[in-house]
């Protein structure tokens, strides 16, 4: 079983292993292409963000809403896996 | 004798009364601010901040002030912590031997006297433990301030989030990478545990520390 949390970070690759801690490549998993892609610029538009020290708490909620979706299909693509959603702005998470 | 009066307003004895009455008021206000004092101090303070950002034992703390153990109350156990990181003893060891030494010797002016030279001495020797323990926990020169955030995030997250706070002077001196709205991220190649990794600092605008970060270098 692995424990994933999606988690934007500032140069982080967006999923953090839960419990031996960092950050693991979306090679190194079994996810599709459009995943991958999804993943890579949903992180962009977050580090933008965090650029902006997080203001607009408008756009933050959609990015987080989008992270959700991500883990989502990260989810749905991976067996044998539980998935948590951190919101790097907000600094709260939550289990999907 | 019965003084004259004022206008009359005022005698000699309502002024002596009222200077009286004056003295007694000031020193039950003098009195309500030492209880008051009292009280504070014995209201235990909150430890969940950890050591200071500057802590060179364990590089953890509150990351939004920088560390002062003379003004900030949350910071005053980190100096006790410290203390005996480094193998200093604890006050009340000293306290305690005191207090059987004097009990023991306390028959006589001389010995009174001895006990009474032991008591400055031990006092002494304290403070300069005390001021040791805080000239020892300055991990870094710089200036900037610590976002709330990189506390939760080093705590959250040590692997990639936490590494000691003395790198971070070094790791300030690099050209910054420039990013949108003025936002720099600072870089430093190194090793951790025997990996290469880089260490990673982000500053904003306002010369405030909200990114801290170190990744091995694959």
């Amino acid at each position: 079983m692995k424990y994933l949390i999606i988690d934007a970070a500032l140069s982080g690759t967006g999923i953090r292993d839960k419990y031996e801690g960092g950050y693991i490549d979306p090679e190194d998993l079994d996810l599709s292409l459009a995943t991958k892609q999804r993943l890579n610029e949903w992180l962009s538009k977050y580090e933008n963000e965090h650029y902006n020290s997080f203001n607009d708490g408008n756009i933050i909620n959609e990015l987080d809403l989008e992270g959700k979706e991500i883990a989502l299909m990260i989810k749905s693509e991976l067996s044998e896996v539980k998935i948590e959603y951190f919101s790097n702005a907000r600094l709260k998470d939550e289990m999907i | 004798m019965k003084s004259q009066a004022f206008g009359g307003v005022t005698s000699f004895d309502d002024m002596n009364r009222q200077h009286e009455d004056a003295q007694v008021e000031f020193a039950n206000r003098d009195r309500d601010k030492d209880k008051k004092k009292s009280d504070d101090n014995k209201t235990p303070k909150s430890d969940n901040s950890g050591c200071g950002p500057n802590c060179s034992e364990c590089g953890g703390g509150d990351p939004s002030v920088p560390y002062n153990a003379n003004s900030n109350g949350n910071l005053g156990p980190t100096t006790l912590k410290q203390g005996r990181a480094s193998g200093i003893r604890p006050q009340i060891d000293y306290w305690a031997v005191l207090g059987v030494d004097i009990a023991g010797i306390a028959d006589s002016p001389l010995s009174i006297w001895k006990g009474i030279t032991k008591l400055a001495s031990v006092t002494k020797s304290f403070f300069s433990i005390t001021e040791a323990a805080k000239a020892s926990t300055n991990a870094f020169k710089h200036s900037y301030k610590y976002a709330d955030r990189i506390r939760v995030r080093g705590v959250q997250d040590p692997v990639s989030h936490n590494f000691p706070y003395s790198f971070d002077d070094a790791i300030l001196s690099t050209d910054p990478i420039l990013k949108n709205n003025g936002y720099k991220i600072f870089q430093q190649s190194g090793t951790m545990n025997g990996k290469n990794v880089f260490f990673e600092i982000g500053l904003t605008k306002d010369g405030i520390i909200d990114h801290r970060f170190f990744r091995p270098i694959k």
